[in-house]
């Protein structure tokens, strides 16, 4: 019998110790889990940041694109208006706004930024955004058939959608 | 076990949000909103689109494009009479007389409808986080009855989710600003969305949150204040341009647009330009609209729906039996509430400040998100992680304060930097440890001094000490100090660290702000002269070792630059002493060249050209050490 232990323990003692073990045993257990779920959690975080990280990059250069569209728009639709006049004298000044129409565009290609092909496409709303629909004999049901604002990506991800008005096909049938 | 989220079902917009180490971070979705709309559409093809997508093709397709469906969930067709005239989509009695939307040649249950875009938000956010994603609490709104609640929770678990409970929205709004913390308070959460407005008084006890009365207007929202601007601008250019605007659909979009885009604007500045070149055109040429809207003005255009909101407020005080002197909280919910007079209604009825940091748009779902930590056990036993209030570091030569540890950093937490020598044959150095966010430690705290001796006799920049602050998870500081060379180390434990209260601290912070130019002023000054003694040393070790190998105009002109160099060093403007430095630079080049050209044409051994070229290398090295340690 190991009775010679300090303290000389009875039954209570036993107990007594026996249930702090289970306690310790507890806590233990409880600090394991909770270590493992930060380190997870961690784990997760620092592999989301890596791979977000490129991806912020982009965004930054994307936003600032997108302020720039409406400046785009307003050119074409300056160009659309001059040429749109008869004045012999505007001439000139068409052909220079659309050098400057040019070099805005080269500048937005250079940054990767590409024009969402639209008209006469099949109407396709992850890249479209259907403003009017129209009957159209001439075209198929789904076709693309005016675009209202242009729509412009950068690599995958749309920028902004082609606003367009869609064909509902074959007229009053 | 996968992760559980948050999850703000809304009637346009949807919205979820995650607890990540017990912080809650919004998710975004596959597209990059933060907010997903609440529309569903099945084409034409049999595809079924949910999201940003499936409005885009809505005027296409608006028999089979579902949105809006949260206004059916739960209820019986014979109790949505007049929503079923509002949407565009067939609406028919299922077998029981509950609601089914038929769409796509099939008739289906709002729940069904409710699970595709829980589906999308489910799968989002594992792409997102990288995990498995099958838990969610959902929000409703407060006056949802039972069926409602019943339906929204159905709806989940068709999408795979375990929902683990369905909470209020204004419940999850309150949760997103702790106040769940308090005891015995009343909240009124205040929620003008985009076309929806809802008030909520809710009494907290016991961590338990109780909606004492629920009251709004289904069809008022930020649409409503945009179609003001819209009118307004229609209006004003139809007197000075004699054009209606409101009868061309594509002027009228970027209306709109404008409108918005004003409005947000707004919020933060009182007055906001709106420039639309080319919105139309007649025979006299092309018609440019170009305003000027002040928030004042924006103001007077919307009253009407501003003195909307004092109703439904008032009405909600009286039904929960209190006013608005009772109210201890208030909460702000919808993009709305981010108009300055909306915010001054609130505070008019009310008297309090409403709560403010967490994005309106998007406190309900991090709410949500908070409530599923606190189910998942993320919350309830989370180790409470503490930051060091204050920078901690050592002084350098100069007398400048060197962080090692920057203010709001995590602890536990360890860092590690060397430094070195001052002075030829340093044999000690001495360890001050500080706190404090000045630049000159002689503004921060001392928090103890130590010396690191027996340091072998080397010139200076050369020896290795490397220091190390260790705080553990007690706030206290560990900071040792190593002498690579020997591996000779000292130490020193620093209880009181965390001994500030939250007030010296907040002074500390203050001071140092105040002082900032000042501080930059000084450490400029400190780093100019330490830079200055570096380069006069290295400048006086070329001479002496090769003095004798320049000519004798250059030798003088390095000396009196260093003569000059030295002189400046005790005036106090950084940009002399600087100035003073480069010309020791400037001669320093020129010796180093003539002594390299000089050994090249006696020896023309490329050997000892090569030793020169290390040597400058090296000279290049101390010109960029590290600050050295003050002796």
């Amino acid at each position: 019998m190991p009775a010679d232990e300090a303290g000389a323990p009875g039954p209570e003692g036993v107990d007594q110790t026996n249930d702090d073990l289970a306690r310790v045993s507890a806590e233990r257990d409880d600090y394991l889990d909770q270590l493992q779920r930060a380190r997870a959690d961690f784990d997760n975080y620092r592999k989301r940041v890596e791979r977000e990280s490129p991806m912020l990059a982009v965004a930054g250069v994307r936003d600032l694109v997108g302020e720039l569209l409406p400046v785009l728009d307003n050119l074409e639709r300056a160009l659309e208006a001059l040429v749109a006049t008869d004045d012999e004298g505007a001439h000139g000044i068409v052909a220079g706004v659309d050098m400057v129409r040019q070099q805005l565009g080269a500048l937005l290609v250079g940054r990767g930024v590409q024009e969402i092909p639209a008209h006469g496409e099949a109407f396709d709303p992850t890249v479209h955004e259907a403003v009017q629909s129209v009957p159209s004999p001439d075209h198929p049901e789904g076709t693309v058939v005016a675009v209202v604002e242009r729509g412009y990506r950068m690599s995958d991800a749309v920028i902004r959608p082609a606003r367009v008005v869609v064909s509902q096909g074959g007229g009053t049938r | 076990m996968g992760k559980t989220i948050g999850i703000d079902l809304g009637t346009t917009n949807s919205a979820m949000a995650v607890l990540t180490g017990g912080e809650p971070e919004v998710i975004p979705n596959a597209e990059g909103g933060r907010t997903t709309p609440s529309v569903v559409a099945f084409t034409p093809q049999g595809e079924r689109l949910v999201g940003a997508v499936a409005r885009r093709q809505a005027v296409t397709n608006p028999q089979n494009t579902v949105f809006s469906v949260k206004r059916f969930m739960g209820r019986d067709t014979n109790e949505v009479s007049e929503e079923q005239t509002i949407v565009p989509y067939e609406v028919v009695p299922g077998p029981s007389g509950d609601v089914r939307v038929k769409a796509g040649d099939k008739e289906w249950s709002p729940q069904e409808i409710s699970a595709m875009i829980l589906q999308k938000i489910k799968q989002d956010a594992e792409a997102f986080l990288g995990d498995e994603v099958d838990g969610a609490v959902i929000t409703v709104p407060a006056y949802f009855n039972d069926a409602q609640r019943q339906a929204t929770k159905d709806a989940g678990t068709i999408a795979g989710l375990d929902v683990k409970r369905i909470i209020n929205e204004p419940t999850a709004a309150a949760l997103a600003y702790g106040l769940d913390k308090e005891n015995e308070q009343t909240i009124l959460v205040f929620d003008l969305g985009g076309g929806t407005f809802d008030v909520s008084i809710l009494e907290i006890g016991d961590g338990v949150f109780q909606v004492k009365s629920t009251n709004g207007d289904n069809h008022l929202g930020g649409d409503n204040f945009d179609k003001a601007v819209v009118d307004w601008m229609v209006a004003e250019f139809k007197a000075s341009q004699g054009i209606d605007l409101s009868q061309d659909a594509m002027a009228l979009q970027r209306l709109y647009e404008a409108a918005e885009k004003a409005k947000i604007e707004l919020s933060t500045t009182t007055s906001a330009q709106i420039n639309l070149p080319f919105i139309t055109a007649d025979a006299s040429g092309p018609k440019h609209l170009d305003l000027s809207l002040t928030r004042a003005k924006f103001e007077e255009l919307t009253h009407a729906l501003l003195t909307r909101l004092e109703g439904p407020t008032k009405q909600a005080l009286e039904d929960a039996g209190v006013t608005g002197a009772d109210i201890d909280h208030v909460v702000l919910v919808g993009g709305m509430t981010r108009m300055p007079a909306v915010q001054e209604r609130v505070t008019e009825v009310t008297g309090k400040d409403p709560h403010k940091g967490v994005n309106p748009d998007e406190v309900v779902a991090v709410g949500a998100a908070i409530q599923a930590g606190v189910l998942a056990g993320d919350v309830k036993d989370v180790l409470l992680l503490d930051v060091t209030p204050l920078s901690l570091g050592i002084e350098t030569k100069g007398g400048v304060f060197t962080r090692l540890i920057e203010r709001n950093t995590t602890i536990p937490t360890k860092k590690s930097e060397v430094f070195s020598t001052a002075e030829d044959n340093q044999s000690q150095v001495e360890i001050h440890v500080l706190q404090g966010e000045r630049e000159m430690a002689s503004f921060n705290r001392t928090l103890g001094r130590f010396n690191l001796t027996g340091i072998p006799a080397a010139p200076s920049g050369t020896p290795q000490i490397e220091v190390t602050f260790d705080i553990d998870a007690n706030g206290i500081v560990h900071v040792s100090a190593k002498d690579r060379g020997t591996g000779n180390e000292q130490k020193i434990e620093i209880k009181s660290s965390s001994g500030l209260s939250d007030d010296e601290v907040k002074r500390m912070v203050d001071e140092a702000e105040s002082h900032a130019d000042d501080d930059k002023r000084l450490r400029a000054l400190a780093d100019a002269r330490n830079q200055s003694e570096a380069r006069v040393n290295e400048a006086e070790r070329q001479l002496k070792d090769h003095g004798d190998k320049v000519d004798e105009a250059l030798k003088t002109e390095l000396e009196s630059a260093i003569e000059e160099a030295r002189a400046s060093q005790s005036g106090e403007d950084a940009t002399s002493i600087e100035a003073a430095t480069e010309k020791v630079t400037q001669a320093l080049h020129k010796v180093s060249e003539q002594v390299y050209q000089r050994a090249a044409a006696e020896q023309q051994g490329a050997g000892d050209a090569g030793e020169e070229t290390v040597e400058d290398a090296d000279y290049e090295v101390i010109d960029e050490d590290e600050p050295a340690q003050k002796a």
